[in-house]
Order: C-alpha cells, then sequence, then structure tokens
C-alpha cells in the first residue's frame, strides 16, 4: 500500500518548476498532433499556474494541501494533449517519441500494461533535481500525454509525502 | 520500454509474455527504486514495518510482475520448462488447494541477483521478478506487503524459518 501511494505521487504530482525548454522530441510530437480533430489540447505557463495555486490556496484548509498548491507556483510549463473517443496517435511516432526521449536522459519510472490500456511514466533528473515529468496513458479509443518542466528535489517531495501522512494519521486518530 | 540494467529471467525467457495483449505487465524501474529509496519519510521512524519496506527497497532494482487469467495452467507449465535451472534454484514449492507456486533465486558470488516467482492457479498465472541485492529475509517480511496472488508465499523464502 505505502509503494503504491509512493508510486501513484510520483505519477500525479505537480511540481515546481524553473524557466526550461520541454524537449525537442516531446515539442515535435505535441505540434504534430495537437490540430489533430478531437483534440484537446493547452499548454499552460507557469505564472498562470501559480496565479490558480494561490486562488485555489485560499480554499483549502490542510497543510498538506497547501503545501502542494505552493509547489503548483513554481510551475513553469506544463503541456497537456487528450484525445477522446478516437485515438489517432500512430505507434511509429509514439516509438519515435521514447526514442527521443531516451536520447535526452529521460528514464522510465514505471510502465504499466492491462488489456490494451498502456501507462507510461518517465523523469529525467539532473543533480539529485527532476528537471522534467512525462507521463503517457494509451487506449485504443483515447490518449493522454502530460509533460511537465520542473527542478523538484526529493527534499521537496519528501515533504509533502511526509504532509500527507501527518494528514492521514490526524485523521485517523 | 527501457529494460532494467540487469537482464531477468522474463527479459531471457518470456519476452512474448511481455509483447501479448493477454498478460497485463507492471515493471517499476531502477530508477523509481532509487528515488523511493532517497526518501527520508517521517513514518519511517515511528513505524518498523515501514522501516523494514525502506531497507528492502533500497537493495531492489527492479520489479517486473506479468499475470493473465488465459489459459493460467498451461502457462505456468509452459513457464517451468523455461527456466534454465542451471542458472535459477529453486528455493519453495508449494501446492495448496490447486494453487502450484514455485520460488527461484539466481545467485552470484553469494550474492542473490535475482528471485522469480511463479504462481499457476485455475484463474490466474503470475510471474513476478526482483532483481537486485536480494536479502531473502528482508523479502519474507515484505510478502504480506505485495498486492500479488502467490506473493504471500514469499514469506517462506527467510533462513530464519521455524
Amino acid at each position: 500500500m505505502k509503494m503504491y501511494i509512493l508510486l501513484l505521487l510520483c505519477g500525479l504530482m505537480i511540481i515546481p518548476t524553473e524557466q526550461s525548454a520541454q524537449t525537442k522530441e516531446i515539442n515535435k510530437f505535441y505540434k504534430k498532433y495537437k490540430l489533430k480533430n478531437n483534440s484537446h489540447n493547452v499548454t499552460i505557463p507557469g505564472w498562470l499556474i501559480g496565479v490558480g495555486a494561490d486562488i485555489a490556496r485560499l480554499s483549502v484548509d490542510t497543510r498538506e494541501e497547501k503545501e502542494s498548491l505552493k509547489l503548483l507556483k513554481k510551475v513553469n510549463k506544463m503541456k497537456i494533449l487528450v484525445f477522446e473517443n478516437d485515438n489517432p496517435v500512430k505507434d511509429k511516432h509514439i516509438d519515435k517519441l521514447f526514442t527521443g526521449l531516451k536520447h535526452d536522459q529521460f528514464e522510465d519510472l514505471v510502465f504499466v500494461r492491462d488489456e490494451e490500456t498502456r501507462v507510461n511514466i518517465l523523469i529525467r533528473e539532473d543533480s539529485d533535481r527532476i528537471k522534467n515529468l512525462f507521463i503517457l496513458v494509451r487506449e485504443p479509443e483515447e490518449f493522454a500525454m502530460v509533460s511537465m518542466k520542473t527542478n523538484m528535489t526529493i527534499d521537496q517531495i519528501n515533504e509533502v509525502i511526509n504532509l500527507m501522512e501527518e494528514e492521514l494519521d490526524t485523521d485517523l486518530n | 520500454m527501457n529494460m532494467q540494467a540487469q537482464q531477468d529471467a522474463i527479459d531471457k525467457y518470456f519476452k512474448q509474455y511481455v509483447e501479448d495483449e493477454n498478460f497485463t505487465v507492471v515493471f517499476i524501474s531502477p530508477k523509481m527504486f532509487q528515488l523511493i529509496s532517497k526518501l527520508d519519510l517521517n513514518e519511517v521512524d515511528n513505524d518498523p514495518e515501514a522501516k523494514m519496506v525502506m531497507e528492502t527497497v533500497k537493495d531492489i532494482r527492479g520489479l517486473r510482475v506479468l499475470t493473465t487469467d488465459v489459459d493460467p495452467m498451461l502457462r505456468y507449465k509452459e513457464a517451468m520448462q523455461k527456466i534454465n535451472t542451471n542458472e535459477y534454484e529453486v528455493l519453495v514449492t508449494v501446492r495448496d488447494k490447486g494453487e502450484n507456486v514455485r520460488i527461484w533465486v539466481k545467485e552470484s558470488d553469494n550474492v542473490i541477483e535475482e528471485l522469480l516467482l511463479l504462481v499457476g492457479a485455475v484463474d490466474e498465472f503470475v510471474m513476478l521478478s526482483f532483481v537486485g541485492n536480494i536479502d531473502l529475509d528482508k523479502i519474507s517480511k515484505l510478502a504480506n506487503n505485495i498486492d500479488v496472488k502467490g506473493a504471500e508465499h514469499l514469506n517462506k523464502v527467510g533462513t530464519d524459518q521455524d
């Protein structure tokens, strides 16, 4: 259970970032597919995420939620690409994307395949800082890609996890 | 998908299962274990079980799980025939209420590099491979924390069994 929580956190956490460009392959892939029919895509600049986080912090109560949202303020850029009811993404472009990611020093964290659903989570780390986080979810009729630039340290992740545990202990007692 | 630096039995003998869509595949990379091992959680200081989990994780360099409910007993027999017994040594064999479990280890220079668990039951086939510097006592204590059919039998691999 603990391992599962940690995996989810690594896969879903929103992380602080500094200015840093998305990788070339991710950009190429994003540009290729963002104009397709049924595409939902958004590039969110850091300042907008920061404003959203500030607003959200006003309406949450727990320290854990506030600290998590504080991290959001440092997000520099996030790219999201989603297809619903139709997945036009070709396997060869996915292969090329992964080749490019590996070339850019991304490393696999987790891969899960269940029937026709595939989930990949990759990161790029530099000097004990997580610089990029990349999540890909694929099904025959659906597709989702989330790419973030970050400057998160393990200590910052630690802090949020410890807060989550504290909150959990408080709720249980 | 980037494979573990250390090749495991699944890489060597069961690649076709990884590609087979009848199988559910879970891969936790060495990088993920490395990140987890760097965490300094408060809970670890207060909870012996959490401490034990984190100590075990430090030595693991990868985990792969394959499961299927399509022809599970056939897959089990197939898998048993593929394991190279010159490379892998049987540690535990269990047959209990229609569930067959076998645990192998691969050792090198007195270090257990891989632990391979195979489960063949009427409803499911499971293959689980840990790679790293495996401490059997630590893995055996982790048995009940792994939510995979048959993994509870890992509690038999410890050296301090009664």
